[in-house]
């Protein structure tokens, strides 16, 4: 089975995410492209052990970017957006 | 805020302070405002960063900020309330900070002697002034005499005293070398003891291209260590006679010194010399009543005070050096040595200061503008700067300004205690020894 780690890339902490996680209890990740909303909701419960209510996803997809005449493409990412249970939050977003 | 002071001597304390929670807290948020207002971090807009994340990536750059900032400033509080005036800057140490914690720190630092002014008014002193004479003028012209003097190359008769040498030479102990031991074309004047004293001697009588060798024993004395003592063998190639011609003293003299006759010149010189005494005698008078309250006023000396005055004019002592073409490190000068050799002065100078200082304060002694101009205009003229650029200068560099400022007021205290003084006046036709 693929490791929780693998699915989760990395906390995505923009503007936007936070005002989501103060306003809605909200938190958003950049997530393996392959993964599907259920592998999504397991990892993230598993590796911070909260409950999650919802996951909502969408596929950003990559920009081109040209240097010169060469040009190319910046990866696509998968981000998910997931919507804890009242009262619980993840530690990793709050700060010192 | 809460300080411990402890005295480490007679001009050093070490104090322990304490800055209260709230208060490093309060520093803390103003900094953290302040960077949120132009912290650009990915994901956020410049200046939309929310503090909780700024938090997590500034937290400890900030902190540091915060106690560049604190701990200066509580170590100058706790010096103002314990009437303290540093002269050094702290050194800070043992700093303790935990969040929600007092932030607690020892500072050392030297401080300014409190200093008790005895009088420093109506005090005795003289002024002596050198009468310049008909004998002083002769001796100057003697000088300018010398100064112009012609040579001339003399081939038919051997070398004399007082007669000036193109010589070649090449010094050897017992066979051996040393540091130093050739000179090519080295001009010498016969009895001018320039070098060691039997070698000058020993070419008298030589003629033009003549090659002699001499035995020189060195004296106990001597600076060159490797040559104290030794008997050393030189190789003397004498290469040239000359004769040193003095001009005669008449109009003709002073007209090729752009003055039309001699009794012009000599009227020049005297007004030169007058000058000069009058200034030697104005700065004797400042030097003997700054003597006498430095004696007069005792207090312990901060060492740090001495060691920046040593340095100053070490470093000074160095560049003049330097301007003359002479490098230091081949002189054989030693920093350490020359610091010693300048220390009773630093200390003095030191000593001086403070004591002007403090009377410059109890006389409640002010410098204005015009006063800071005029010296400006006065520094433009010695350094052959122009007087816009100086004041353009000292606008810009704040701190020289203050120097400056601070130096006219300590030179209106020295001022004030001339005046007070009870001067005698004495002339004299010869002063007995030169400080």
């Amino acid at each position: 089975m693929k490791s929780p780690y693998d699915i989760i890339k990395t906390p995505l902490i923009t503007e936007k995410s936070t005002i989501l996680k103060e306003r809605e209890n909200k938190y958003a990740f950049l997530v393996d492209s392959r993964a599907n909303k259920d592998e999504i909701k397991r990892a993230i419960e598993e590796i911070f052990k909260v409950k999650v209510l919802a996951v909502n996803t969408s596929y950003l997809r990559g920009k081109v970017k040209r240097v010169g005449r060469h040009s190319g493409k910046t990866p696509d990412v998968k981000k998910a957006i997931l919507t804890l249970k009242e009262g619980e939050k993840i530690e990793l977003f709050e700060g010192t | 805020m809460k300080a411990q002071v402890e005295r480490l001597g007679e001009c050093k304390v070490a104090l322990k302070i304490e800055v209260p929670p709230d208060k490093v807290k309060k520093e803390l948020d103003n900094l953290y405002i302040d960077l949120q207002k132009k912290a650009k971090l990915p994901g956020f807009r410049r200046g939309k960063v929310p503090l909780d994340v700024l938090k997590t990536y500034f937290a400890r750059s900030l902190k540091a900020d915060a106690l560049d900032r604190l701990l200066p400033d509580a170590c100058q509080k706790a010096l103002k309330e314990n009437d303290f005036v540093p002269c050094s800057p702290p050194k800070i140490e043992e700093v303790k900070y935990e969040d929600n914690e007092p932030l607690s720190f020892k500072a050392t630092v030297e401080i300014k002697p409190k200093i008790t002014l005895k009088k420093y008014k109506g005090l005795k002193a003289k002024r002596i002034i050198k009468i310049v004479t008909g004998e002083d003028i002769n001796r100057a012209l003697e000088r300018l005499q010398h100064r112009h003097a012609e040579f001339t190359s003399i081939k038919n008769r051997p070398a004399k005293k007082g007669d000036w040498v193109i010589i070649d030479f090449i010094g050897s102990i017992e066979g051996k070398s040393f540091k130093d031991n050739e000179a090519k074309n080295f001009s010498l004047e016969i009895g001018s003891k320039t070098l060691v004293s039997n070698f000058e001697d020993q070419l008298i009588g030589l003629k033009k291209g003549e090659e002699k060798e001499i035995k020189v024993s060195f004296p106990k004395n001597y600076h060159n260590e490797e040559l104290v003592g030794k008997e050393v063998l030189f190789k003397v190639n004498l290469k040239e006679i000359k004769e040193k011609k003095l001009p005669e003293l008449n109009d003709e003299f002073a007209k090729d010194l752009k003055f039309n006759n001699l009794e012009e010149l000599k009227k020049r010189i005297k007004k030169d010399l007058e000058k000069y005494e009058t200034e030697h005698s104005e700065r004797l008078l400042r030097n003997n009543l700054m003597d006498w309250l430095i004696k007069k006023t005792p207090f312990p000396l901060p060492a740090a005070m001495v060691e920046r005055e040593l340095e100053a004019m070490l470093e000074e002592t160095l560049t003049r050096m330097r301007y003359q073409g002479i490098d230091p490190k081949r002189m054989g000068i030693e920093e350490a040595k020359l610091k010693e050799k300048y220390r009773p002065s630093a200390e003095r100078k030191v000593k001086s200061t403070l004591i002007l200082e403090k009377i410059a304060k109890q006389e409640n002694i002010k410098v204005n503008e015009e006063e800071i101009e005029k010296r400006t205009e006065e520094m433009a003229l010695s350094t052959g700067q122009k007087k816009e650029d100086l004041r353009d200068f000292f606008n810009k560099e704040r701190s020289h300004l203050a120097g400056l400022r601070e130096e006219i007021r300590l030179k209106k205290a020295l001022e004030l205690i001339v005046k007070g003084a009870r001067i005698k006046e004495k002339k004299v036709k010869e002063r007995r020894k030169k400080r």
